[in-house]
């Protein structure tokens, strides 16, 4: 291959170079790799707001110094995206004048916005402004490009609970089409009791644990948190000499088109989205180790991921690991898919996937899967697919490998 | 049937409707801007759109706002059924009757098709209402649920549609609206889809309280639908083509110049995409969010790139100003301007009229959209 063509092919190969997180079970990489591999489980009694009168009073909260305490000026939100993108540069090594500014981006997808932060305001006795921080979304990737300097593209996009992977999928897009070198993408969203509220009305939440894929599943919990990668083409990452954790290969972002509050009863979205983003990874389903579910715990949601994964994988001979985080964390809405993307570039880079330890008894209808019990598992992941959905139908999958060079 | 003499990357507007405080059409819009019409005035706004009746019985607040109020009956049990139509979001409601307005419906081709919407406030109201009957002791209306995140009016619309295709929503400022036209055009152009439906839209609040000086430009209420289509698989007539898109980001400097480069360079790319010149362009289309700053640096990258004889229109004058809606409506505006051949006199070469949309917000984006007519 002449060296040219290479550089174009690789222009258009997009990789990961850098993760950085605020989560409940963490704000550092490492811890949350620790915690997300033994076992440890965020959701505890809610602090940041009374919950006297619910019968649920649980949820996950981010709870650091500086991250989550009250700030009438700064929302959390932009806080967490703040925190996790400084970290992601850093891993990746993009100091100041390590990359031309007008060539890096910044895509953050969110569910709500900085819009919890009006409840802060209403606790500290304050107005609601038009203009304000809390009615802002724009603050949630306009704040982290001026602190970082990212004159590239920019978007922050809302798509339910699939934010987190379609800021992904635009922001490799953006590499792909030439139009930057490095993107910082990735979700975020605070907790927010208007959200417990509106999920203890629709009596989705468990009165204890959230236990993905178990027959006696009750529901899901509330979460908060960000997750960020930074996105380089793979010609700028090699001509940097920059260390490359894994290939974000595929990507896919769709809409069921179906019910607001109800996913579709074929999974239409979700199919077409795996489909599409292995089709764009040049992968087979059997070349999937590993599937980082959706999983929200809820008993709708996780029987009908788990008919779609058993549909979509089972004609190829393929098992591939399935684990649902949501178990450790909670949903963390917008901030979810992109912190599954990090446990997937981890899971690869590491050879050990998530387990599911709050699962006991499967469900029937798990039985072509192989859902992981315990705390984790190790195994060598050569791909990893990570499933995302939410309210009105949107649907997004990402497909992350291992870089061999 | 495919028309196989057009390139594949062509993309074309074959439909616009927008519903705002003109009128409920882009006809109405246009009329009320080339007149210089206004229509603001005083009118309650309620927090959410029809709530269902509740054990509760909790009251959702209204208040009195001076604004550009969409006005006329916006039922839609025609359209979605009756049960549907109660849960609509106001937001919803004003886009699918913008949607009706240009004779978009269900598609064809599920899988192809798109949608990507801009708002700054979409769920807002329905947000406000579950938290002020926060606290457990009794349910809130489970209707407002879904429509509390932004991406509720854009999946609403996929819903209506039937379109599967990738469905977004951007919140990034006042360039939301027009990133909708830049992102689906680009869809169509990849061969993501061949046809998206790009959307913007935003409602009044009552519980927020404004910086009314006496200067600033009231707030409006507003949708806007832009349909976009691949050219060869184009399933309406066209009414104007897309010929360059550009977004740009401002770089380091005061912040009036930085905005002002931002604008610039985004007129500038969109131009180059176009391979057309600066001299070609007839009139200019422009959202600035109220802002007089961004207002400033519109009119000067305008000025020094086209001259400055080109006529500069803004909806907000008339309409108000209506968030992710602004950036939207301006190319509705332009395009129903092209179709109707109201295009100021001057140009240097008949038949090729050329109008630009340019959005840039107070943040420091800019983005822009190059729209020839029929014949270019």
């Amino acid at each position: 291959m002449l060296r040219e063509d290479r550089a174009v092919l690789d222009s258009r190969r997009v990789v990961v170079t850098g993760l950085g997180l605020a989560s409940p079970l963490g704000c550092d990489v490492e811890e949350f790799w620790t915690n997300v591999t033994t076992g440890a489980v965020a959701t505890a009694l809610v602090t940041r707001f009374a919950t006297d009168g619910y019968p649920t009073r649980l949820a996950a909260e981010v709870a650091a110094p500086g991250l989550s305490d009250p700030d009438p000026d700064v929302p959390r939100s932009v806080r967490y995206v703040r925190h996790s993108a400084r970290a992601a540069l850093r891993q990746a090594g993009l100091g100041q004048g390590a990359v031309a500014r007008e060539r890096a981006g910044i895509v953050v997808g969110t569910v709500m916005g900085t819009r919890p932060h009006l409840e802060e305001l209403r606790r500290q006795g304050r107005p609601l402004t038009r203009g304000g921080p809390w009615d802002t979304p724009g603050l949630l990737a306009d704040d982290p490009a001026r602190t970082f300097g990212l004159r590239g593209p920019r978007q922050a996009v809302a798509a339910g609970c699939a934010a987190g992977n379609t800021a992904l999928a635009l922001a490799a897009d953006e590499i792909r089409a030439g139009r930057a070198d490095v993107m910082v993408a990735g979700g975020v969203d605070e907790l927010s009791e208007a959200v417990f509220q509106l999920f203890t009305t629709l009596r989705a939440l468990t009165p204890d644990r959230v236990r993905p894929f178990d027959r006696d599943r009750r529901g899901m919990l509330p979460s908060e948190g960000a997750g960020v990668l930074v996105l380089e083409s793979l010609e700028h990452a090699r001509r940097r000499g920059a260390q490359v954790l894994a290939e974000l290969a595929g990507w896919a972002v769709a809409a069921d088109a179906h019910h607001m509050t109800a996913p579709h009863p074929k999974s239409a979205g979700l199919l077409h989205c795996m489909a599409e983003s292995l089709r764009g990874a040049g992968l087979r389903p059997d070349e999937i180790d590993h599937v980082s579910a959706h999983g929200t715990g809820t008993p709708a949601n996780d029987a009908l991921e788990a008919a779609a994964v058993a549909e979509f994988f089972t004609p190829y001979g393929a098992r591939p690991a399935l684990s649902s985080l949501k178990g450790m964390l909670g949903h963390a809405q917008g901030g979810a898919s992109a912190l599954e993307a990090i446990a997937c570039v981890l899971a690869v880079g590491r050879g050990r996937v998530p387990g599911n330890p709050t699962l006991e008894h499967p469900d029937d209808a798990c039985a072509p899967l192989d859902v992981v019990r315990g705390p984790s598992r190790d195994l060598p992941v050569r791909a990893a697919l990570s499933n995302a959905f939410g309210f009105g139908g949107n649907t997004s999958a990402v497909v992350l490998t291992r870089y061999g060079g | 049937m495919p028309n196989q003499s057009l390139p594949s990357t062509d993309v074309v507007v074959t439909a616009v409707g927008a519903v705002t405080a003109c009128g409920a059409s882009t006809a109405d819009l246009l009329d009320a801007v080339l007149g210089g019409a206004a229509f603001f005035r005083s009118a309650q706004v309620p927090l959410v759109a029809a709530p269902l009746p509740v054990a509760r019985g909790e009251q959702p607040a209204q208040a009195r706002v001076f604004a550009g109020h969409v006005t006329g009956d916006l039922d839609l049990t025609d359209t979605v059924g009756a049960r549907t139509a109660r849960a609509l979001s106001r937001e919803s409601r004003l886009l699918l009757h913008a949607l009706n307005g240009c004779g978009a419906g269900p598609v064809a081709d599920t899988e192809r098709t798109g949608v990507v919407l801009g708002t700054l406030h979409a769920g807002r109201g329905e947000y406000l209402a579950i938290h002020d009957a926060a606290g457990g002791t009794g349910g809130v209306n489970p209707v407002w649920g879904p429509q509390t995140g932004y991406n509720a009016p854009a999946a609403q619309l996929s819903i209506h549609l039937g379109a599967r295709g990738p469905n977004l929503t951007l919140s990034s400022g006042t360039t939301a609206g027009l990133d909708s036209v830049v992102v689906g055009a680009r869809q169509v152009t990849d061969a993501t889809c061949d046809t998206v439906v790009a959307a913007g839209v935003d409602t009044l609040c009552p519980a927020v309280l404004g910086d009314d000086d006496g200067t600033a430009v009231p707030e409006g209420e507003a949708a806007a639908v832009v349909v976009l289509q691949n050219a060869r698989h184009a399933t309406g007539a066209p009414l104007a083509r897309v010929l360059g898109t550009a977004r740009t980001t401002a770089g380091p400097g005061d912040d009036q110049a930085a905005l002002t480069s931002a604008a610039d360079r985004a007129i500038r790319g969109a131009l180059a995409e176009a391979d057309r010149s600066p001299a070609e362009v007839r009139f200019a289309v422009t959202a600035s969010g109220g802002a007089p700053a961004v207002r400033r640096a519109q009119l000067t990258a305008i000025t020094c790139l086209l001259g400055d004889s080109v006529p500069v229109y803004d909806a907000a004058a008339s309409t108000g100003v209506t968030g992710g809606a602004d950036g939207t409506l301006a190319v509705a505006l332009a395009v129903e301007a092209l179709r109707r051949g109201e295009v100021p006199p001057g140009a240097p070469e008949p038949g090729t009229p050329l109008a630009l949309c340019l959005a840039v917000d107070a943040g420091g984006t800019a983005s822009a959209v190059l729209l020839g007519g029929e014949v270019t």
